[in-house]
């Protein structure tokens, strides 16, 4: 697996987050929670409804300042820049519930993502590119508030490849696809990956995690409670506890 | 995309914009005087109704304080013509500057906190309010007995003896503001200006530095708008508080821009180009036996528009297929 190596031989991690809390009122949403990323690999982040994932993509992305904690991507710190300078420093991200422009069209919207690296001309091209590689080439001319819910979720990956990023963070983009488009995401996640593109990914489905992801960390009420390949998670007791009675392919 | 387009399709496109430019241009010839004033006025408020848009439409940001930067262009030119002999030529640089960086200002204050959407449009309405109250009340800019400007009669300093003049002059500006908005909109500033306005949310997690846009949408629209009032005062040789700091103008510019359609390019003319000679030929009418009815049509229209076709007179002529709301290539699914 490609990891990038700093003078020393010493493996450094891509993303490293350390001891992030994130407070919402009396709610410790995310509590102490630390995780690393290397470059190139695909890690998966789940656990209950209310763990605290999507809060996590939110003080990793500087959409929610953390209470406590220091991250660092790419060898700088992140926490405390905001979301922008973030995207501009190649970490890109999705949202759960999808935010789409509804007046601008797919082709505009992807436009505007590649605009901060590259000109007009060439930011046309990227987003021509991406439409295709996200399946939607056929509707680059439709506006983005008339497009179905499968096809939006795919343009939320899409405004995220089109900004060029080295990493990127998904959160629940394959819920409510048919298994069909499930395959496809997964496959387009994996090409991604080849191409030097590193994941970190919320899903609840738990097939897709265990075989997409080399490691899996698992958040229980705000707190990290197991972490390791796909195997050594699932084999674990307290994610099995956590687990019970929920679904463990809620699709 | 658009560079396939054939040349013919292009003239097709812009065949309304040019067929009104060239009635614009021959209009004159066949008008009154009383008719080329009330022409006069339209395209005023059409370059005024397209510099707001930049901010209300392209950006979705509600300004209410505009009249600050009419009276920033107007005051900035007379005062420089009055005490330093400045051709109002220059001035209106000047006092496009200043607006732009009042506006600015206000942009940077209202927005790097991320205050909720209408807080932006009370912040604004409060600083018109204070700006009119000082320019009121300050000798040195007249107080509420405005300023004369001395006639000096000749064209380098602004002044004409024709109102034709006047008219080629205001209709040159608003084309120029038309060709650029219609630049703007599809260059990278206009397009995140329209991805601040549609989501700024989404703007940002895509690399969109929206504080920084904001207040860029904010210096051009202000600039704009100082030149209308540099153009108004040497028009009307005469610059008082009520009307190029009261929020009387702004009001107008608004309605006017939301009945054409806000966001597009040619909303913000076509909504002028209606109302102020409907509400001058009122105002001539029936201003003896009601006067004000035409704020009360104006208020009806309004009501009537956000009721029965929002996204103004621009949505509802692309719905019968004659216009385009947008130059953009983009289909309705
Ligand atoms: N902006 C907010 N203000 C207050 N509480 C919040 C806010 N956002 C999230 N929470 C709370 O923080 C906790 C964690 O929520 P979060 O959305 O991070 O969970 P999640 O793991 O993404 O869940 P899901 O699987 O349902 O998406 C929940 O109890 C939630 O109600
Ligand atoms: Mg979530």
């Amino acid at each position: 697996m490609p990891q990038s190596n700093l003078a020393g031989g010493s493996s450094v991690p891509l993303l490293r987050a350390e001891n992030i809390d994130v407070q919402f009122g009396g709610l410790k949403a995310v509590d102490d929670v630390s995780l690393d990323v290397a470059a190139g690999e695909i890690v998966g982040l789940i656990g209950p409804n209310g763990a605290g994932k999507t809060t996590l993509f939110q003080a990793i992305s500087g959409f929610v300042k953390p209470n406590r904690g220091t991250v660092w991507f790419d060898g700088a710190r992140i926490d405390g820049l905001g979301p922008v300078e973030i995207c501009r420093a190649g970490l890109a991200r999705t949202f759960q519930i999808v935010e789409v422009f509804p007046t601008l069209t797919v082709a505009e919207t992807l436009t505007a993502a590649a605009l901060f690296r590259v000109k007009m001309a060439e930011a046309k091209k990227v987003a021509a590119e991406v439409a295709h590689l996200v399946g939607l080439g056929a509707k680059q001319h439709v506006l983005c508030r008339h497009l179905t819910l499968p096809d939006q979720k795919a343009l939320e990956v899409g405004k995220a490849i089109a900004t060029r990023p080295r990493m990127i963070l998904l959160d629940e983009v394959m819920a409510g696809l048919r298994p069909s488009e499930v395959t496809t995401v997964m496959a387009l996640i994996r090409s991604l990956r080849d191409k030097g593109i590193t994941f970190l990914l919320v899903e609840h489905l738990m097939e897709v995690v265990m075989t997409i992801s080399d490691r899996v960390v698992v958040l229980g009420s705000g707190r990290k409670i197991a972490e390791g390949r796909p195997e050594e998670v699932a084999a674990n007791q307290q994610v099995i506890d956590i687990y019970l009675g929920e679904d463990l392919t809620r699709a | 995309m658009e560079a396939a387009n054939p040349p013919a399709r292009d003239i097709r496109r812009h065949l309304p914009g040019l067929l009104l430019l060239l009635a614009a241009v021959v209009a004159p010839w066949f008008m009154s005087g009383n008719w080329i004033n009330i022409l006069i006025l339209s395209l005023l408020f059409v370059f005024l109704c397209v510099a707001w848009n930049i901010v209300g439409g392209l950006t979705g940001e509600f300004c209410i304080g505009h009249s600050l930067f009419l009276a920033a262009g107007a005051y900035t030119s007379t005062l420089l013509y009055i005490h330093l002999g400045v051709s109002p030529w220059i001035g209106m640089f000047a006092g496009g500057a200043i607006a732009a960086a009042i506006g600015m200002f206000i942009a940077w204050l209202s927005f790097r906190y991320a205050l909720p959407h209408l807080s932006f449009a009370l912040v604004t309405i409060a600083l018109a309010m204070l700006g009119y109250l000082a320019i009121s009340s300050i000798d040195f800019l007249g107080a509420s007995r405005g300023l004369t400007l001395p006639v000096r009669g000749s064209a380098w300093y602004y002044h004409f003896r024709s109102d034709l003049a006047f008219y080629y002059i205001i209709l040159a500006h608003a084309v120029a503001a038309v060709l650029l908005t219609m630049w703007l909109y599809r260059s990278k500033a206009g397009l995140y200006f329209r991805t601040i306005r549609d989501n700024e949310r989404a703007a940002l997690a895509i690399g969109v530095p929206s504080l920084r846009y904001k207040m860029l949408a904010m210096a051009i629209s202000a600039f704009m708008t100082a030149l209308a009032g540099v153009f108004y005062a040497q028009f009307l040789l005469y610059v008082e508080p009520k009307t190029f700091a009261g929020l009387t103008i702004v009001i107008e510019i608004i309605l006017f821009t939301v009945v054409g359609g806000t966001g597009t390019v040619w909303g913000p003319v076509l909504g002028p180009l209606l109302l102020v000679p409907l509400g001058e030929v009122l105002r001539a009418e029936l201003g003896g036996t009601a006067p004000g009815l035409h704020l009360f049509v104006y208020g009806l229209l309004l009501i009537a528009v956000i009721r029965f076709m929002p996204g103004g007179l621009m949505a509802a002529l692309s719905k019968l297929g004659a216009l385009r709301v947008r130059p953009s290539s983009a289909k309705e699914a």
